[in-house]
């Protein structure tokens, strides 16, 4: 027993130490999660305590729901047009605060400043912007003597997104600001003074040295971004509720539709493990593609 | 005075009338109607004895949520009143955001943790809740035995529980704002769809934008889809309601189209106000209020808020009737208030009986200043507009009534109507293809 022990010791303590990580997220995590997948093949209301197996059927009927296609298009949209914005603005900002010396932490600190208010609050501040009766949009653009600009912003089918992206891209920009800048951190000064000597420009040095040296930052940035966009809720729940229509529906808003307002908890946790696999599977796909461009020690 | 008071008795006498008859307008849940014939199962008595013995107990924290957002003031006030008078009962008070309270309720629900007291509407939702031992029947309260009998159909389940008492007897009307009227030049009140249309015709060439909808939530089916139901459907078949629940009832009709159709048409001739789609239920309420838009579809549970406007507020049935089609009033429940089964069943009881019989129903009515749902309310306290009392006085001609649209619609097909709405508006959907999506939602939610 004692020999086993001493052999074993390290291989103990790091399972002491692992284990009430492991126990929370077991508890947490991985058993709602096995939960989930279990009631997506019942048809469970979300009160009765007696619900059936129903096989996949829920998985055929959320796939065959008219929404179903709006939200992987809203989601493609989402992730082609608010995750590279949302990167590069980011990043541009990061490189310009970088530089900027006296005034950084100030700046920092006005570009964070959505990020600690809850998503409900920045979909209110965002209701209210584009209300277009008394909104200060509105006033602006009447103001500006345009009233013909004054639109609908969150209630039309071809600018809801675009005013979605945008109030997400005002909350989200901060956060990964400052993981680029985290990254701007570690690249040697050396480099650029030299690049400079070389007479390499600013866009040459950005293009070619500050990217490829921060690529860690860009893989957990885009990786983080895409999972964001994958499952947001709060913000656009708030600030359309996936209207009009389906045309800003996410897929955690149709979960959350699914199970608190039809209570088909089934269908709810069917569209959940979908989402699920589609985010795993992105999420996996990215990491092996930009790990693959990063610049490491070796 | 002495006027004003026979017509809050009017009123209150009317309320007791108009209760018969949604009693038989349908909208139960299931057959057993009669609350007093429930079976056993049901909570203590509250009633008076539990007013009297107000000390000498144990301390309890009761938790509480109501959908108020409309009369919070009134909803605090309650609930500190009822903590003066029962000082051993200390209340946790949440307000529910408007059009939110299943979804609210139902997580809790699925982990047995409802509020002890709780605001619910009528329906298949709360039905449920009673069905699986959630909510207290009440069948045998003081509260219940003050309640008006047609206001308890649509809270008793499919087992014969009463599971909630009705906030008060509920219709829709559309408040008009008589300043903005005047302007217009308009003197007499339309009486059918094309009069109205017509008065959104010169009020729209008056500057003036006509008419309030909030079309993002479920204000426009407590308001358009209602209505549209009761006119359309229940005045050409008066058993729809019951063929709903069983299952039979064609959704798509072009009687049923011409709901979302006629919404389509105040959408296309600009008598919406702008952002419609996107509007909310609290913020349509402000805009009406801030003189922004003539008239505001919405209903008798907003009186004591849009009669109070500086501007003199003005109110009329909804003339959703096209010429020589018989008008179908929606009269049905208001949002009521129902009690938890658990460990502080007692306590919320007595909270319940406050707000029905005792001091928390006058701040309540009196804020909302809308129809009581108690047999006996004193004449004296209860604060009714005598614009409201003509109106429900005027329901009486009615031969027939129909249900808001959360009594009796499947909640599969209820969570999609907003939405449908929307496409329609939109121009994602016709009218006709509106009504074939809800038939198909129908039938997929009757499936099982």
């Amino acid at each position: 027993m004692t020999r086993w022990y001493v052999r074993h010791r390290m291989t103990i303590a790091g399972a002491a130490f692992v284990l009430p990580a492991l126990a929370v997220i077991a508890l947490f995590f991985l058993y709602p999660a096995i939960q989930s997948f279990r009631l997506s093949v019942t048809d469970w209301n979300g009160i009765s305590p007696d619900y059936r197996f129903v096989g996949l059927d829920n998985f055929r009927e959320v796939i065959e729901a008219p929404q179903f296609k709006r939200m992987l298009s809203n989601t493609l949209f989402l992730i082609v047009l608010y995750v590279p914005v949302l990167n590069a603005i980011a990043l541009l900002l990061a490189v310009v605060i970088y530089d900027v010396g006296r005034l950084a932490n100030f700046y920092k600190v006005v570009l964070y400043l959505p990020n600690i208010l809850s998503m409900v609050v920045v979909g209110v501040i965002w209701k209210v912007i584009y209300n277009p009766v008394f909104g200060p949009l509105a006033y602006l653009f009447e103001k500006l003597g345009k009233p013909d600009w004054v639109q609908d912003w969150i209630g039309q089918t071809a600018t809801v997104m675009p005013a979605l992206s945008l109030s997400i891209v005002w909350y989200a920009v901060g956060f990964y600001l400052l993981i680029y800048l985290g990254g701007l951190s570690t690249v040697p000064k050396e480099i650029y003074e030299s690049a400079e000597m070389d007479g390499v420009g600013w866009r040459r040095q950005l293009l070619s040295l500050t990217l490829p040296m921060i690529a860690q930052s860009v893989t957990i940035n885009v990786v983080l971004s895409i999972i964001g966009i994958l499952t947001i809720f709060d913000l656009p729940f708030i600030l359309t509720g996936g209207g009009p229509g389906f045309a800003s529906q996410t897929m955690a808003i149709s979960v959350y539709i699914y199970a608190f307002k039809s209570m088909q908890q089934g269908h709810a946790m069917a569209l959940a493990v979908i989402l699920t696999v589609i985010t795993m599977i992105v999420a996996l796909a990215l990491l092996t593609a930009l790990r693959r461009k990063e610049v490491t020690d070796e | 005075m002495a006027a004003k008071r026979s017509k809050t008795m009017a009123v209150v006498a009317m309320s007791g009338l108009l209760g018969t008859v949604l009693y038989g307008c349908g909208g139960n849940n299931g057959e057993n109607g009669n609350a007093a014939e429930s079976p056993s199962g049901s909570a203590p008595a509250s009633g008076a004895s539990a007013s009297q013995e107000p000390a000498k107990e144990e301390k309890v924290t009761l938790t509480v949520s109501l959908m108020s957002s409309d009369w919070i003031d009134a909803a605090q006030e309650i609930m500190d009143r009822f903590t003066e008078k029962y000082p051993n009962i200390k209340v946790d008070f949440s307000q529910v955001p408007n059009d939110t309270n299943a979804e609210y309720l139902q997580p809790k629900a699925a982990a047995n943790s409802l509020p002890d007291f709780m605001t619910i509407d009528g329906g298949t939702f709360g039905a449920q809740l009673a069905d699986n031992g959630l909510l207290v029947d009440l069948s045998d309260t003081a509260a219940a035995n003050n309640t008006i009998e047609g206001l308890k159909p649509v809270f008793t389940s499919s087992t014969g529980k009463l599971f909630g008492i009705a906030g008060g007897l509920s219709t829709t009307l559309i408040f008009y704002n008589k300043q903005l009227f005047e302007k217009a030049g308009i003197a007499e009140l339309p009486q059918n769809w094309e009069q109205f249309l017509a008065v959104c015709e010169k009020l729209k060439a008056a500057g003036i934008t006509p008419l309030i909808v909030a079309g993002a939530d479920g204000t426009v089916n407590n308001t358009v889809w209602s209505n549209g139901f009761a006119t359309n459907v229940i005045g050409k078949d008066p058993d729809a309601v019951k063929k709903i629940a069983e299952g039979t009832f064609n959704f798509n009709t072009p009687e049923y189209a011409d709901i979302y159709g006629k919404f389509k048409t105040l959408f296309d001739k600009d008598y919406l106000i702008k952002g419609v789609t996107s509007l909310q239920y609290s913020q349509a309420n402000d805009e009406f209020l801030q003189g922004k838009a003539a008239m505001s579809f919405s209903g008798v549970w907003l009186a004591g808020t849009m009669l109070s406007s500086d501007f003199g507020t003005g109110v009329m049935m909804p003339p959703w009737n096209v010429e020589g089609q018989e008008r179908v009033p929606v009269v049905a429940t208001e949002t009521g208030f129902a009690v938890a089964e658990g460990k502080h069943k007692d306590a919320a009881l007595k909270l319940l009986d406050f707000m029905i019989n005792d001091e928390g129903f006058y701040i309540y009515q009196n804020k909302k200043g809308n129809v009581p749902m108690t047999v006996n309310p004193d004449p004296a306290k209860v604060k009714i507009d005598p614009l409201v009392t003509s109106y429900i006085d005027d329901l009486k001609s009615y031969s027939k009534t129909g249900p808001l649209w959360f009594e009796f619609l499947p909640s599969e097909v209820q969570a999609t109507l907003v939405q449908t709405f929307q496409r329609v508006l939109t121009g994602e959907l016709t009218p006709e293809q509106a009504a074939e999506f809800t038939q198909t939602t129908y039938e997929q939610a009757m499936k099982k």
